[in-house]
């Protein structure tokens, strides 16, 4: 009971730091690392929220949904990303839609 | 169990128990429900059909004399929106799954029976909202809706046919999470992995794709909403989007879409080929990672719908390679049928003519998926009628060939009552028959060039088509023919014994049709699957 | 008279475990359906990379923070209302709930107040959109993917908000069964993933280009 409690406080004040550390981190001028460093930081505080109060480490099916899934959304990004990447994308010059009579 | 009435015992068929309407439009149970899809999916089908019947009438002459542009576009567009997922997509799973998958292992009902009743009911809403569209006038964009035509310039009622296709699609998602809890917590006592039925491995697959597909098809057609009526630019150059962006994630749902389409398809051939051949199936564990290793590439070849739109090349590279990889798994199966049949005792009964229909056609739409995965011939041919030919080898001469060997196969256990055979083997040689030559004239076509979506062509391509309208002509009384016996059997038919077809399998050792609650006590199981030619192997139909 | 609905499971613990596991596959079929949004924000970030920085400069980081510390804090206040309702401190489980809920609360309130200044300044994509400086299209781009993030995040905020509402009033009222340790640790469950979904959001749309770069 108190146990329980203790963890909660705990990963709540781990959660509030690495809140101030993320927003802090986003000032320095460290050019294209404030986004691995911000989204690492989220992936960490993701994975106290799921192992402290989803309590996933419990569960071993409900990890391996979240590893297949999260396998499967990764595909989108890596191949979708292979397209845009080898791609070269020539932007059109900006214009206004054409108006459409019909929903 | 008593129900607090007069009535002391219960009935003890699920069909007796309650006759009124409301007792079947507030069913929990899995086989009525089943039941319920089945007879929603074949209205959707003739109406899908309907609008292939138009267009078949229309190719028969080179010019464009039955229907304008603009209307030919909305049939081919309502013809591929209504079979993918009003037809196609619910058939095998939402139809024979929900009624087989609790009683291929022993169970009682689904996991979840009051969410499996509100997949049937986001169904029906959801595909109702698509024939009001319909009737409505209906989209032009075809059934893949891609941007920037259906965003900027389709002056259709696109938006009210996503909204139905969107509906749809929650109710796969539900029917897929409960077949994946049902399979992994309700088997019965010995009933491991690998003794499960190969219909309940295609089904726990398709399951999967199914929740983690879907969604991305939801949120797309969102998007697509969103860029129709606010203009945002996501999809359009001129704004800083890309159309491509749309067709990858389209197609990232749509191409494993047609393996929860064919994966079904798999398991009832597995199913239906042991019984009538009286042999086991030939590498049931290979069948079952088949299986699996088709579900997980499948996610990865979407790519190969957009070899000639814009892709990098290194891309498509990528996409043809991981093709030609998916192609292996089902190579495997079907060397595995064919390994099946031979040295068995064939019998060539209805639900084996439709397997072995099955089988043939699947592997010729399966080697043209080859020749279309292949870079260079796919410039040649994208866009074309061997596409064409290509989809409907697989979805029609293989899914709805499935589909209607599974019917007839599981008629007696789910009506209780017999078919007439040899009209059952009519009809499965007329379809054959009119399947090819519906669309193998395609296959010609479009080598020759015939563009696909298009109602006007040079005569030089007439020949070719008005041997495909012929064809459908011949398909079509192949598919009314099991229409009219099917219903006739539902009235006059034979009562049917409990295994009329000595078939092995859970669902064979309850009564036709089952009782309300599948097995008084929960079975035990003690052998692998398709016990055929064993001790096992049943050798007289139990009454 | 229809037959009783067949009862699958054998126990109550059996039928808690398929519970959860439903559970946990939804969560998953949510996270797949975010999964666009989230592939078309890499592609703007990584072609509008400028335009991107500029856009989420413009974004509110104290509100969006502070939303970040109220969800963070929800979060926490579940976890410890699922466990007091395990314990059977009904009480306490139902209080929690509410502070739960509240925090949600304050957190839409929050994002309304980021919404209504964005209204105003002309930002929600769609014909009366409006930026000065360059890259306008490309802003307008991220504001699509910003304002369908966070609103596809509090449609979802507010479907939890609304399990939670009803599981407090029963509680309170004292209707246990339908309030079942159970049913508030799926609901807890449902919970934290949107949770998880805005920890990614905050960093994605307000802390981009912070650094000046």
């Amino acid at each position: 009971m108190h146990r329980n409690t203790r963890r909660i406080v705990l990963a709540w004040s781990a959660l509030l730091l690495l809140l101030a550390a993320t927003c802090a981190s986003a000032w320095l001028p460290i050019g294209v690392w404030n986004g691995v460093v911000n989204l690492g930081i989220a992936a960490l505080k993701a994975a106290i929220v799921a192992a402290v109060f989803m309590h996933l480490g419990a569960s071993s099916a409900a990890r391996a949904c979240v590893g297949v899934a999260l396998f499967v959304l990764l595909l989108i990004f890596a191949l979708a990303g292979s397209d845009y990447a080898t791609r070269d994308l020539h932007p059109a010059a900006w214009q206004p839609p054409p108006t459409r009579t019909m929903p | 169990m008593s129900n607090g009435t007069e009535r002391v015992t219960e009935a003890d068929n699920y069909l007796a128990a309650g006759t009124t309407l409301r007792s079947w439009l507030t069913t929990h149970d899995h086989k009525r429900i089943a039941l319920l899809y089945m007879i929603s999916i074949t209205a959707f089908f003739f109406i899908g059909g309907a609008a292939a019947v138009l267009m078949r009438f229309e190719l028969a002459t080179p010019a464009g004399d039955l229907v304008s542009h603009d209307t030919y576009n909305k049939l081919f567009t309502m013809h591929g929106v209504i079979m993918v997922w009003m037809f196609l997509i619910p058939s095998i799973p939402a139809g024979l799954g929900n009624f087989l998958m609790p009683m291929m292992i022993g169970a009682r009902d689904l996991a979840f029976p009051r969410l499996n009743l509100l997949s049937w009911y986001l169904y029906v809403g959801g595909g109702l909202f698509t024939v009001v569209a319909l009737i409505a006038g209906g989209a032009d964009t075809g059934w893949t809706f891609y941007a920037p035509f259906s965003t900027l310039f389709s002056n259709t009622h696109v938006i009210f046919v996503l909204f139905g296709v969107f509906v749809v699609g929650f109710s796969s998602i539900l029917t897929g999470i409960n077949f994946i809890v049902t399979v992994h917590m309700l088997r019965a006592p010995g009933l491991t992995w690998f003794r499960l039925p190969l219909f309940v491995w295609a089904n726990y697959a398709t399951s999967i794709i199914l929740v983690l597909a879907t969604p991305v098809l939801a949120m797309t057609l969102l998007l697509l909403a969103a860029e129709r009526l606010l203009g945002v630019g996501i999809f359009d150059p001129a704004l800083g989007g890309d159309p491509l962006l749309f067709q990858h994630l389209f197609w990232f749902y749509s191409h494993p879409a047609v393996y929860i389409m064919v994966l079904p398809a798999m398991g009832v051939v597995s199913e239906i080929v042991p019984c009538f051949a009286r042999k086991r199936v030939y590498g049931y564990r290979s069948m079952a990672y088949a299986i699996l290793a088709i579900a997980i590439i499948g996610f990865m070849v979407w790519g190969h719908h957009m070899f000639v739109s814009g892709q990098s090349a290194y891309a498509s590279l990528l996409f043809s390679l991981l093709s030609f990889l998916v192609a292996i798994p089902s190579a495997i199966k079907v060397f595995n049928w064919l390994a099946t049949l031979k040295g068995g005792s064939i019998e060539f009964a209805a639900p084996m003519l439709y397997a072995l229909g099955f089988i043939g056609l699947f592997t010729l739409g399966g080697l043209t998926g080859l020749i279309l995965a292949s870079l260079s011939a796919d410039v040649h041919l994208t866009d074309t009628y061997f596409v064409v030919a290509h989809f409907h080898y697989i979805m029609v001469g293989g899914a709805v060939m499935a589909y209607l060997g599974g019917v007839h196969f599981w008629w007696p256990k789910i009506i209780g009552r017999t078919y007439p055979e040899m009209w059952g083997r009519i009809a499965a040689l007329i379809a054959f028959f009119g399947f090819n030559l519906t669309f193998f004239p395609q296959f010609l076509l479009g080598y020759a060039g015939m563009p696909r979506r298009y109602h006007v062509y040079p005569e030089r391509y007439q020949l070719l088509h008005v041997l495909s309208s012929a064809g459908a002509s011949i398909l079509a009384i192949g598919y009314l023919l099991p229409l009219g016996y099917l219903t006739w059997s539902l009235f006059r038919g034979p009562r049917a014994s409990s295994n009329p077809w000595r078939a092995t399998g859970l669902e064979w050792t309850t009564s036709s049709p089952p009782p309300p609650h599948n097995f008084a006590q929960t079975p035990i199981v003690t052998e692998e699957a398709y016990a055929y030619d064993s001790s096992a192997d049943p050798k007289e139909s139990r009454a | 008279m229809n037959a009783a609905a067949a009862e699958p499971f054998d126990d109550v613990r059996q039928r808690a475990r398929a519970d959860t596991f439903g559970l946990w596959i939804f969560l998953m079929t949510e996270l797949m359906f975010f999964g666009p949004l989230l592939f078309g924000y890499w592609f703007g970030r990584v072609e509008y990379a400028h335009a991107f920085a500029v856009a989420s400069r413009h974004t509110d980081v104290t509100l969006g923070t502070l939303n970040t510390a109220l969800l963070l804090s929800s979060s926490a206040a579940m976890a410890a209302a699922v466990a007091a309702r395990v314990r059977r401190a009904t009480r306490v489980a139902t209080g929690l709930l509410l502070i739960t809920f509240l925090l949600g609360c304050a957190f839409l309130v929050v994002k309304g107040l980021e919404y209504r200044s964005e209204w105003h300044e002309h930002l929600f994509p769609g014909a009366g959109f409006a930026f000065a400086g360059e890259d306008a299209a490309a802003v307008r781009y991220f504001y699509f993917l910003y304002f369908a993030l966070t609103a596809v995040h509090a449609l979802h905020l507010i479907v939890g908000m609304t399990l939670l509402a009803v599981f407090a009033i029963a509680l309170w009222r004292g209707a246990d069964e339908f309030g079942a340790p159970r049913r508030i640790e799926l609901a807890g469950l449902y919970w934290h993933f949107v949770d998880i979904v805005w920890i990614f959001l905050y960093p994605l749309l307000y802390l981009l280009g912070r650094s000046g770069a």
